[in-house]
């Protein structure tokens, strides 16, 4: 079973979770990030993901693989939409097992920093009068490309 | 001259002078430029090259562009990294997954 996936079907989110399931977890996180209805004052109808997919999959691999080493957990399982996703649907999910409750939730949040910085997924905000890809002013997928440092998270946070 | 040396990174030599490599567009850059995939010529087999042809040939891509990032054979690359002629060039504009 994958533990990283990029899918055009609707995530099953039990699934994804199901996957990270061990004997030894005493904390278990589930995030999912959905299709919101208004993002800075306009109408979203849907979201389209296109992505790089050969990149982004092995971005998703490098990500899971550094999580389970950074953050000390059991298991972690990821998996990101493509396609039209309709308000309310689920676009990304991200499941951890952990021993604890802090690196659980520690590394979920890390996770989908990274994946909003670091994995080629972009999304195409639609509503009936207007459609434009999203491509955030501030990204430092570039600085990665220079060769410099990238911001990491979770130094802040700790 | 250098037709059939064949350098450490498995070029040839001869590639890395003007010719014609595959880029893909994704995202803003793909609607900007009007095409997901194309052949760009460029004087040298560098990233930086790639990005000045496509500047070049897509003026609206430019501002763009300058924000992004180039993927070679499915990873991230420098702007002086040497390509072969028949490497994966991806143009990666700031992503927005999640």
């Amino acid at each position: 079973m994958l533990q990283v996936d990029l899918t055009d079907d609707p995530i099953d989110v039990s699934l994804v979770l199901s996957r990270v399931a061990s004997e030894r977890a005493g904390a278990n996180v589930l995030f999912t990030g959905t299709t919101r209805q208004e993002t800075d004052g306009l109408r979203t109808d849907w979201l389209e993901y296109d992505a790089y997919e050969p990149l982004a999959r092995k971005e998703l691999v490098r990500l899971h693989e550094q999580a389970v080493v950074r953050f000390q957990i059991i298991k972690c399982s990821i998996v990101h939409r493509l396609g039209k996703v309709s308000v309310g649907e689920v676009s990304v999910a991200v499941a951890v097992a952990a021993i604890h409750r802090a690196e659980a939730f520690a590394s979920a949040s890390w996770l989908m920093e990274r994946i909003k910085a670091d994995v080629p997924v972009w999304k195409r905000q639609v509503n009936e009068s207007e459609a434009f890809w999203v491509h955030p002013e501030k990204s430092d997928t570039l600085t990665r490309s220079s060769g410099k440092c990238s911001r990491e998270p979770f130094d802040e946070l700790s | 001259m250098n037709k059939n040396i064949v350098s450490s990174d498995g070029c040839l030599e001869s590639e890395r002078t003007t010719g014609d490599v595959s880029v893909k567009l994704f995202a803003g850059v793909a609607e900007l430029a009007g095409v997901k995939e194309l052949r760009v010529s460029v004087k040298r087999f560098t990233v930086s090259e790639v990005r000045y042809a496509l500047g070049t040939q897509f003026p609206k891509v430019a501002s763009l562009l300058s924000r992004s990032a180039i993927a070679v054979d499915g990873r991230y690359a420098t702007d002086d990294e040497v390509l072969c002629s028949d490497s994966e060039i991806a143009v990666i504009p700031p992503v927005s997954g999640g």
